[in-house]
C-alpha cells in the first residue's frame, strides 16, 4: 500500500528505465501510455528526417546539373523563365542562385548587426538600468512584439519603410543613373534589413535579457565591491559572463531571419539582383531577393519539374543553414547551462 | 460437444434461410438516373405500389423533407413544388391540388415509406417498371425544375486574373444552389494547371490558351475573354503608348520617360513571374522572342503589380482589365482607349481567353457549374467586366 502511494507521488521515478526504484510490475495503463509516447517520439523524429530527405531528393536534379555554379553564378530570373518555357525533353537545370544566397546573407547579417547593437543596448537597459516599475511593462512589450506575425511587419514595411526610402533617400537623378543596372524604387536591401530587424529584434532582446539576468549576482556584487563603476561592471563582467546566452539568442534570431519569406518578399524588390558594393552606399538601396522569398514568389512555377527542383534546391540550402544554426545554438546554450562563464 | 455443434449449425442455417427469405421478398431495386438508390430499409410492394423509405428518395431527387410527428405529416419541398403526405391517409397534396393515392404512406420497420411513383412523378421525374428485374427506373428530366438539387463541394485554383470573375460566378451559382460549396484560390495559371492535372482541384483557372507543354489529359473550356492593359501611375503625364513603345520599354531599350514624352524620370518596369498566364500572353503579344529587361520587378499576382504601380510615380506594369481601378491609369494603346466597350467591339485588340480546365471531360458538379458559367445567366455576369464568349 505504501509502495503504491509513493509511485503515485513520483511517477517519473517509478517509470524511469534506470531501475532506481524497482517495482514488481507497472500498471498496464502506464506501460501503454509510455509505449505510445515512445512511438510518437520516434515518429516525429522520423518525420524530420523524412522532410529533409524529401526536400533534398527533389532538389537533386538541379543541384547535380548546376554543381558549384548554383552557388557562384547568377541570372536566376532569366533562367527560371527559360526553365518554365523549356520543353519537357530538354529541361533547363543549370540554375545560379548567387543573388538569392547573397540576398539572404545580406539581409540576415544586416539585421543581426542592428540586433547586436541596438538590441543588446535594449537588453542591458531593461535588465540593468531600467527603473523597477518600468521593467515589467517593457519586458512584456518586447515579448508581445516577438509574437507579432511576420506579415504584419511586411505590411508596415511596404506602407511606411519603402515609401520613406523612396521619398527621402533616392533622388530622381540617382534613380536615373542606376536604371540600367537596377530599378531603385524604395524596395531594397535597406528596407529588408529594417523590417527584419524589427522582426527579430524582440526575440534577440528577450533572449539576451535572460542571459544577462542569469549572470550570477555575486559577480556583479564582487565587481562593484572592488570599486568598478556600474557601467564598467556591465562591459567587463556581466556581458562576458552572458556572452554565450547572447550568442545563442543571436543565432536563434538569425534562424528566423533566414527563413523569413513573406515580409521580405514584400519589401526587398522581387528581383534577383546582386547588389554591387562598388556603388557605395547605393548598395543598400538596391533590390535583392532572398532564398525564402524566391520560393514564395516563384511557387507558381512548381508545375514544371525543373522549376520545382530549383525551388527545392533553394529550400535545401535554407534547411542546411537552419540545421547548422540550430546546432550552433545548441552548443552555446549548452555552455550557458553549465555555468555560463567564458574563458576570461 | 456434438449437441453444441448441432445447435450452432442449426442457428447458422436458420439465419441464412431468414436472410434468403428477406432478400427474396424485398428484392426490388430502385435506380435513379442510372445509379442504384441506397436505402436504409428495403423497398417493398403493397397492392401493386412500390413503397420506398422517404428520406432516400426525396433527398436523391433533391427535395427537402420535413416530418411533423404530431400531425403524422410528411412535407417535401423542391423549388416551387410542395408535396404533403399523411401516414395512413390516402389523400395527398401536390401544391394546392389534392390527389387520391392507391396506397397511403406508412411506417414500416420504424421508417416512413412513401409510394415511389407518386412522389417521383410529382417531382417531375419519369418512372418505369422493369418487371423482369424487379427494378424501378427513375429518370429526372432535362428541365431545370426537374433536375435534382445540387449539393457537394468544388475546389478551384489558378490564375489571379480569372479569380475575381470565378468568385463572382461561384457566388451566383451558390446562391442558386445553397447546398453547394465552392472555394476559389489563386496561385497563377501554372498552379491551376498543375492542381487540376494532379486532381487537387476540380477546376483549374487559366488565363491563356492551353499549350503543347501542358498535361495532355486536361480539357479546356473558354468561359470569357479578357483584355490586358498597360498600367501606369495616375501622376504619370504619359497618356498614350504604341505597341512598339511598350516593347522597347519592357525590353529595357529605353529607360527614361522623357524619351516617350514624359518627364525626365526613370521607367520602373514591373512584370510578372514566368508562370503567370497574363505574362505569357503579354510576352507573346508585345515582346515576341525578346525577354523582359532583367531589372524588371517580378510580381506573383495582378494585385501586386497594381500595388507596385500605384505606389511609384515612375512605374509601369500590365494587368488584367478587371483589375484597373482609380489607383492606376491605363494609357491609350495605339490611339485606342482601353475600355470594356472598346474591347467588346474589337477596337482594343489585346485580348486573351479565360479558360477553365478539368482533368478529363467535366462530370458531376463541375459539369453543372461549367454549364452554368456558359449559360446566358453565367455569361451575363461575365459581361459586367469582361467579354462574353457569346
Amino acid at each position: 500500500m505504501e509502495l503504491e502511494n509513493v509511485s503515485m507521488i513520483i511517477p517519473e521515478k517509478a517509470s524511469s528505465t534506470t531501475g532506481f526504484f524497482t517495482r514488481p510490475r507497472k500498471p498496464f495503463k502506464e506501460r501503454i501510455i509510455e509505449k505510445i509516447l515512445l512511438l510518437l517520439t520516434i515518429l516525429s523524429s522520423i518525420l524530420i528526417f523524412f522532410v529533409m530527405f524529401f526536400v533534398i531528393s527533389k532538389a537533386i536534379p538541379v543541384l547535380k546539373a548546376s554543381g558549384f555554379s548554383f552557388v557562384f553564378s547568377g541570372g536566376w530570373d532569366e533562367i527560371f523563365s527559360k526553365a518554365w518555357q523549356a520543353s519537357a525533353d530538354q529541361p533547363v537545370l543549370r540554375f545560379g542562385a548567387l543573388p538569392l544566397i547573397a540576398g539572404t546573407v545580406l539581409t540576415t547579417s544586416g539585421a543581426l548587426v542592428f540586433c547586436l547593437t541596438f538590441g543588446l543596448g535594449c537588453a542591458i537597459f531593461i535588465e540593468e538600468m531600467c527603473p523597477a516599475w518600468l521593467r515589467k511593462p517593457l519586458k512584456s512589450t518586447v515579448r508581445l512584439l516577438a509574437a507579432v506575425p511576420s506579415v504584419i511587419y511586411g505590411l508596415i514595411g511596404l506602407m511606411i519603410v519603402v515609401p520613406f526610402i523612396s521619398k527621402h533617400l533616392i533622388s530622381n537623378e540617382l534613380s536615373l543613373r542606376m536604371i540600367k543596372i537596377c530599378a531603385l524604387d524604395g524596395t531594397s536591401l535597406l528596407a529588408g534589413i529594417i523590417v527584419l530587424s524589427m522582426m527579430i529584434g524582440p526575440i534577440f532582446i528577450a533572449m539576451a535579457g535572460d542571459a544577462i539576468k542569469s549572470t550570477p549576482k555575486k559577480y556583479k556584487e564582487a565587481s562593484l565591491a572592488l570599486g568598478l563603476s556600474h557601467w564598467r561592471t556591465i562591459v567587463k563582467i556581466i556581458l562576458p559572463a552572458a556572452r554565450n546566452g547572447i550568442v545563442a539568442g543571436a543565432i536563434l534570431a538569425a534562424g528566423r531571419a533566414i527563413g523569413e519569406a513573406i515580409a521580405l518578399s514584400m519589401v526587398t524588390g522581387s528581383v534577383a539582383n546582386l547588389p554591387n558594393p562598388a556603388h557605395g552606399l547605393v548598395f543598400f538601396l538596391e533590390p535583392v531577393r532572398t532564398l525564402a522569398s524566391t520560393i514564395v514568389d516563384n511557387a507558381e512555377g512548381m508545375s514544371v519539374a525543373a522549376c520545382e527542383s530549383a525551388l527545392f534546391a533553394c529550400g535545401s540550402f535554407l534547411l542546411l543553414s537552419c540545421v547548422l544554426l540550430s546546432s550552433f545554438s545548441r552548443i552555446f546554450s549548452g555552455n550557458l547551462r553549465t555555468g555560463g562563464v567564458s574563458g576570461k | 460437444m456434438k449437441k453444441r455443434l448441432l445447435v450452432v449449425t442449426l442457428v447458422a442455417v436458420l439465419t441464412l434461410l431468414c436472410i434468403q427469405l428477406a432478400f427474396a421478398a424485398g428484392n426490388i431495386s430502385v435506380q435513379v438516373n442510372g445509379k442504384s438508390l441506397s436505402m436504409d430499409s428495403e423497398p417493398f410492394i403493397k397492392q401493386g405500389t412500390v413503397l420506398v423509405p422517404m428520406r432516400a428518395i426525396f433527398e436523391t431527387l433533391g427535395a427537402s423533407v420535413k416530418w411533423d410527428n404530431k400531425a403524422q405529416k410528411v412535407t417535401a419541398k423542391k423549388g416551387s413544388t410542395e408535396i404533403i403526405l399523411w401516414i395512413g391517409k390516402k389523400e395527398a397534396k401536390v401544391g394546392s391540388k389534392t390527389v387520391i393515392l392507391d396506397v397511403a404512406a406508412a411506417v414500416s420497420n420504424g421508417r416512413t415509406v412513401v409510394p415511389l411513383r407518386f412522389v417521383a412523378e410529382s417531382l417531375g421525374a419519369k418512372v418505369d417498371w422493369v418487371s423482369s428485374k424487379n427494378l424501378v427506373v427513375v429518370t429526372t428530366g432535362g428541365g431545370s425544375d426537374a433536375t435534382a438539387e445540387l449539393k457537394g463541394s468544388l475546389k478551384m485554383s489558378g490564375s489571379t486574373s480569372v479569380q475575381p470573375l470565378a468568385e463572382e460566378l461561384t457566388q451566383a451559382f451558390m446562391k442558386e444552389n445553397p447546398k453547394v460549396q465552392i472555394t476559389v484560390t489563386g496561385g497563377g495559371s501554372g498552379v491551376g494547371i498543375k492542381d487540376a492535372a494532379d486532381g487537387k482541384v476540380n477546376i483549374g483557372n487559366v488565363s491563356r490558351a492551353l499549350k503543347d507543354s501542358d498535361p495532355k489529359d486536361l480539357v479546356a473550356m473558354t468561359i470569357a475573354k479578357d483584355a490586358v492593359v498597360i498600367a501606369v501611375n495616375p501622376k504619370n503625364t504619359v497618356d498614350k503608348l504604341t505597341t512598339d513603345q511598350v516593347k522597347i520599354i519592357f525590353t529595357g531599350a529605353i529607360t527614361n520617360w522623357k524619351e516617350i514624352g514624359g518627364k525626365n524620370a526613370p521607367i520602373i518596369v514591373n512584370s510578372r513571374t514566368a508562370p503567370s498566364g497574363t505574362f505569357d500572353f503579354f510576352k507573346e503579344k508585345f515582346l515576341g522572342e525578346d525577354n523582359v529587361v532583367a531589372t524588371a520587378k517580378q510580381h506573383a499576382s495582378n494585385g501586386l503589380v497594381r500595388q507596385a504601380v500605384a505606389a511609384n510615380e515612375n512605374a509601369i506594369g500590365f494587368i488584367s482589365m478587371g483589375f484597373v481601378d482609380s489607383s492606376v491609369k491605363a494609357p491609350k494603346l495605339d490611339g485606342v482607349e482601353p475600355t470594356l466597350e472598346n474591347a467588346k467591339n474589337g477596337t482594343y485588340k489585346v485580348i486573351r481567353p479565360f479558360v477553365m480546365v478539368t482533368k478529363g471531360a467535366p462530370t458531376g458538379l463541375a459539369k453543372s457549374f461549367l454549364d452554368f458559367v456558359l449559360s446566358s445567366e453565367g455569361q451575363s455576369i461575365v459581361k459586367k467586366e469582361y467579354i462574353s464568349i457569346q
